[in-house]
């Protein structure tokens, strides 16, 4: 139903997979891909997809739409590269869709709480690829649950030598490693994916993907010219050609030649992966998911019948100096940026318009794209001159509004910065560019034994500036703490286009701790262009333990004990029994539905220390009466007892649209707080499923709801206020790690006094005095300076 | 002095103190009265009447307490537990020679960290909520009791730290985690190279065995630690904590790659607990002298050449905790500040704060490393927001903090 709601209206446009990756839709904490849900796909699945990988997805799914929404696969910029006209070749295609296409579907089966497909693609009868497809589930109100294959660039970043990760983040989706499939079903396929997935590492693929790129090239033939038409074969240099051709290169196909194909020959693997992963750059970047043309009658595209949950908060007015000076501004920031690097028209501007919060909408009055910090720089003093809002934006996966730009603002995005600049084992840091995904950092050193700690569940897509921004938590922050325990240093433009760096390879301020501020600042102080982050060394295994208890309290109490018997585990994952149910009717992962309330706890360290550890834990979970213990002897065991609750939200959403609250509340408040939270949204006639990192007091209560019913979701959005309040009001805080953003901004003053909202916007001020800095958010719009 | 006996005192004294034009200078009991740019102010205005352990509830491993009181206090109670605070705060009194009760304001409003600091974090990072009395007199909330909390602006980190210059703690909230039951030191020894045995540090840190203590005591201080009872020469040490059989483990993992450095030995848990205290505490300076004392913090990797650069032109002597990235330095002669902050920026940054030296040497010396110009002013603009008129220790930080 989530998806009924977010496809609404809109024409979703979809690219296919990767064997090794998969999206991840609603599986995991909360919603972790971002709002505007569009995908596009690469050249080389355009072909296939008009001519078999929607039939495919017809066969799938039994049907070519769900509710009133198409499903199609689309790539505008190729089509814009040919001249040819959107609507009619979407249109086109469709009638195409009973074309029985050159693909086999080897089986369509549920794995890991998601419907699986595994498809082959042959051109010529020669094996192109194989790619997967992750069933995502929706269905309206009337419909029986339909699945929809949702895509994710994972072939083209194949084809392209990136990594399928480096276009999720662009797609704006979040992949997850399958877990190895342990249903009977499908075990044969099962083996396929653990050989080819689930034993290997995220860098060892990548660095397969990247060999079999390298050979494809070196198998060209060798002259020039030839060369350059033979590229057209290559999936990779046809969209890196349609690029081209978009950007105005007279000779596009000459220049992707020259990028990477004479690399190939010329300088080595190493070097032609370095050119390759420009050109991925170069293609991925101008991929600006583009809205669909709205020049022909029949695509549900409208911008007036958004869905809305409700109307209750409220954006600032837009200025009216900056409304009518549009096109002067437009053209003064055009100015200032390299060609590609300015959105301005409608319709491109559209994917900006939210965020994960995708309740609220406003379509922005242009969006920056600069690379470097000197174009940044340019930009904010530009604004600032003029008072123009700006509203940063990583990957846009702010589950509370914080991306969400307004009308008269600018959307700085961050998203073309996105190089890692310097890693350093001996000092244990990364220096990155804001850009860059969190799990990028991770990806980047893993092969040395390294990582990045904080690890947000929307780690594949969002950017470390956003992390920043937000101060980003995670399911390991138990152990290793956030964002800004984990942040050592930020290159960063003030409002007035001043560069300045805060911190650096060293610990500690040399002054005040502007570092510390500046972070989980929800882009109110500045725009953090680079960051210098710790690295940690990766730990040799982790093994989880699942336990049932009989009621919530127990299960509470057990949390305290472990923690004050001075172990601590990497993570601690509470779930209630409606969220026992929601799950294990979903994923059939063995949860025991006799139980009251169920703990995973995970621990990390060497197989001695594992077992010691886990020894120590069961022991004390006997105190507290456990009635279901179960441990994991193998890799595939563990997946299982993780299966129902990274299903969690995908599952929930099955049954319901549901709103996810971020409250943090003292260890000790917590089976109060649980109890008082099903008090008060049984009160409102609600129901209410908890799923949430129990080791920190971070709840994540999901209030279940009826989307299609206002007064419903009026409701919804009652109860969870009153829920944070309750949060506060037992000594906590209205928000763990999603941000204040627009969500809680009005709420703000139920956890703060007067004095203390006033103290911290003077605070604000000495950064950005006019208010343009993402300007709607945090503070509540009422009592401003 | 004034010593108020209520957060609401403090609020009336300081409110008082700015309608009056005087100046205050905030501090709980002296014992870091080093810290900073020597200044002079009308009064001050001490946190010691503001006492006691608020609320404490070791399951949920927070600690609530006024600012005025004694470490001391704080540890034991923590002890009592088998709690401690992380971060391993420091006592200055041996390095600066002063007298008297740590607070647990003091700890705070100086950020005061220990050797698990590179990996546990510092001070700032285990607070999680503050009350203070800001430059108008108003009492400011900021923060809370949870480890998980992005609320608005993080003011609390900007308190910390702040040597007293933007507000009055009077109530600190902080993170605590279990006493690891086992502790041990792995020594290496005879690296007399600082370089290698930065290598060494590094190394080890890229090992999966969490290292909670990284530091290189070159041969001139050996003889300050354990009572003399370390070999004669350098020694490298790492500190592995918590439960015994991990620590076992880890020892031998660690023992086996370190032994590719130099001779390895270890110290079982009532050393290693006395050795990273010394190292806490800078035991090799607590000298009872004036000679200059410099606090640098470095990346771990550049430590070693900025005192190879620096003994060419200087007479120091240095010990190296945080894997190499924080120097304590003791200048035989003059602070020599411009050539050590010279050199700092040279290897790439960071920043070196004198904590002790003569009073004629502290007059002419910037305490804090002197902060580049933009960041300057916006750190004034930030003064200004909490502090109005300017009447918390003007100065004490930099020219125009």
């Amino acid at each position: 139903m989530f998806f009924a709601q977010l496809f609404k209206n809109r024409l979703v446009v979809l690219s296919a997979t990767d064997s090794g990756l998969f999206a991840q839709l609603q599986l995991s904490d909360p919603v972790p891909f971002a709002g505007p849900f569009r995908f596009v796909g690469d050249a080389e699945n355009e072909v296939d997809m008009r001519l078999g990988l929607l039939p495919c997805l017809c066969r799938i799914t039994g049907q070519d739409r769900i509710g009133d929404r198409l499903v199609l696969f689309h790539h505008p910029v190729m089509r814009a590269a040919n001249g040819e006209d959107e609507a009619a070749i979407i249109e086109d295609t469709v009638a195409q869709q009973a074309i029985a296409g050159p693909q086999r579907v080897h089986q369509d089966d549920v794995v890991g709480g998601i419907a699986n497909s595994v498809v082959e693609f042959h051109i010529g009868g020669k094996l192109l690829f194989e790619t997967a497809f992750l069933m995502g589930v929706a269905h309206a109100a009337d419909d029986p649950p339909n699945h929809f294959p949702v895509g994710l660039g994972g072939a083209a970043g194949r084809h392209l030598g990136c990594h399928p990760l480096q276009l999720a983040a662009i797609f704006q989706i979040v992949p997850y490693r399958l877990p190895v499939p342990t249903d009977e079903v499908d075990e044969r396929r099962g083996k396929d994916l653990a050989d080819d997935i689930g034993h290997k590492s995220a860098a060892a693929m990548l660095a397969d993907q990247q060999a079999a790129g390298f050979k494809l090239l070196q198998r060209l033939p060798q002259d020039r010219p030839g060369n350059v038409e033979a590229l057209r074969q290559f999936p990779f240099a046809r969209q890196a050609l349609a690029v081209a051709q978009h950007a105005g290169q007279d000779q596009p196909l000459d220049l992707v030649y020259d990028l990477v194909h004479s690399s190939a020959m010329r300088d080595g693997q190493e070097k032609f992966m370095r050119h390759v992963c420009l050109l991925a750059d170069l293609s991925a970047n101008t991929l600006i998911p583009h809205a669909c043309s709205t020049g022909k009658k029949s695509i549900p595209v409208s911008r007036n019948r958004e869905m809305h949950l409700t109307e209750a908060i409220r954006f600032l007015p837009p200025r009216a100096a900056v409304m009518a000076r549009r096109e002067t501004i437009i053209g003064d920031l055009a100015d200032l940026l390299p060609p590609d690097c300015l959105i301005h028209e409608e319709r491109e501007l559209v994917p900006f318009e939210t965020d994960a919060f995708i309740s609220y909408r406003r379509v922005p009055l242009a969006v920056a794209l600069p690379r470097t910090t000197a174009q940044v720089a340019a930009i904010m003093k530009y604004c600032n001159r003029y008072g123009i809002p700006v509203v940063p934006r990583g990957a846009g996966t702010s589950l509370s509004g914080g991306a969400i730009p307004q009308e008269d603002a600018l959307v700085l995005g961050l998203s073309r910065m996105s190089k890692i600049l310097e890693v350093d084992y001996a000092n244990r840091t990364a220096t990155v560019q804001a850009g860059v995904t969190n799990l990028n950092i991770s990806e980047a050193v893993g092969i040395d034994g390294f990582f990045y700690a904080p690890d947000p569940s929307s780690q594949l897509a969002c950017t470390i500036g956003g992390n920043i921004g937000m101060n980003s938590g995670g399911a390991h922050c138990l152990k290793y703490g956030v964002t800004t325990n984990n942040l050592l240093g930020v290159k960063m433009v003030l409002v007035d286009g001043t560069v300045i760096e805060l911190g650096g390879k060293h610990l500690d301020a040399a002054g005040y701790d502007l570092l510390g501020l500046v972070c989980g600042s929800e882009g109110q102080l500045g725009i953090v262009t680079e960051a210098t982050v710790r690295l940690i060394a990766k730990p040799e295994g982790a093994r989880p333990v699942l336990f049932g208890f009989e009621t919530s309290e127990e299960a509470g109490s057990c949390v305290s004990d472990i923690i004050g018997s001075g172990i601590i585990p990497v993570a601690i994952e509470f779930m209630d029994k409606p969220a026992i149910e929601i799950c294990e009717a979903f994923a059939g992962a063995g949860y025991p539905l006799d139980v009251g309330a169920l703990l995973i706890v995970e621990v990390e360290g060497s197989e001695a220390e594992m077992d010691a550890m886990l020894a120590g834990i069961v022991e004390i979970a006997r105190l507290h009466q456990v009635k279901t213990v179960r441990e994991c002897q193998s890799a595939t065991e563990a997946a299982l007892i993780w299966k129902g609750r990274k299903s969690a939200f995908g599952a929930t959403g099955r049954i319901a649209d549901y709103i996810c609250m971020d409250g943090t509340v003292p260890l000790g408040k917590l089976s109060y707080v649980l109890q008082k939270t099903s008090e008060i949204t049984d009160s409102f006639g609600l129901r209410v499923a908890n799923v949430f990192h129990a080791g920190d007091g971070n709840m994540h209560p999901l209030i279940l709801f009826n989307a299609n019913d206002p007064e419903d979701a009026a409701k919804a959005e009652a109860a969870g206020n009153e829920i944070l309040k309750l949060c506060v009001d037992a000594g906590g805080c209205l928000t763990g790690e999603h941000g204040v953003g627009i969500e809680k901004r009005d709420l703000m003053r139920h956890q703060f006094s007067e004095a203390d909202l006033t103290q911290q916007m003077a605070v604000r001020a000495a950064f950005d005095e006019g208010w343009i800095l993402n300007p709607s958010k945090v503070f509540p719009l009422e009592g401003r300076p | 002095m004034l010593i108020p006996n209520s957060e609401a005192d403090a609020a009336y004294v300081i409110r008082t103190a700015a309608a009056e034009n005087k100046t205050l200078a905030l501090c709980g009991n002296n014992t870091r009265s080093g810290f900073g740019n020597a200044v002079e102010t009308t009064d001050v205005v001490s946190s010691r009447g503001l006492t006691g352990i608020v609320d404490y509830e070791p399951a949920e491993m927070v600690m609530t307490v006024k600012a005025g009181t004694p470490v001391a206090e704080v540890e034991a109670a923590l002890a009592a537990n088998r709690q401690m605070m992380s971060f391993e705060p420091m006592d200055h009194r041996g390095i600066m020679g002063t007298t008297g009760e740590p607070t647990i304001g003091g700890v705070f409003a100086a950020n005061v960290s220990g050797p698990r600091r590179f990996v546990s974090g510092a001070a700032r990072d285990s607070l999680l909520g503050i009350r203070f009395v800001n430059g108008r007199g108003e009492v400011i909330r900021a923060g809370g009791r949870v480890m998980k909390n992005v609320t608005g602006l993080d003011l609390v980190k900007l308190l910390a730290g702040s040597q007293g210059t933007l507000g009055f703690l009077t109530e600190v909230t902080f993170r605590v985690l279990p006493v690891p039951p086992v502790v041990e030191t792995i020594v290496i020894s005879g690296l007399w190279d600082d370089a290698l045995a930065a290598k060494a540090m590094a190394a080890a840190m890229a090992m999966p065995v969490e290292v909670s203590g990284a530091a290189h005591l070159p041969a001139s201080v050996i003889g300050r630690f354990l009572r003399g009872s370390l070999p004669d020469g350098e020694a490298t040490v790492l500190r592995l904590e918590g439960l015994a059989a991990s620590v076992s483990v880890r020892a031998e993992k660690l023992k086996a790659v370190m032994e590719a450095f130099g001779p390895v030995s270890r110290l079982g848990m009532e050393d290693s607990q006395a050795l990273w205290r010394e190292i806490r505490d800078v035991q090799p300076y607590a000298d009872g002298t004036e000679r200059p004392l410099w606090c640098v913090s470095v990346a771990p990797s550049a430590g070693h050449q900025i005192v190879a650069a620096l003994r060419l032109e200087a007479g120091v002597d240095v010990f190296y905790d945080w894997q190499g990235g924080l120097i304590w330095m003791r200048m035989e002669a003059d602070p020599e500040a411009e050539l050590l902050r010279r050199y700092i920026r040279a290897l790439g940054g960071g920043h070196a704060t004198l904590v002790r030296a003569s009073d004629t040497a502290r007059a002419g010396t910037a305490a804090f490393e002197p902060l580049p110009d933009a960041v300057a002013a916006l750190s004034a603009r930030v003064k200004q927001k909490l502090d109005p008129a300017g009447i918390f220790s003007p100065g004490k930080m930099a020219g125009i903090l």
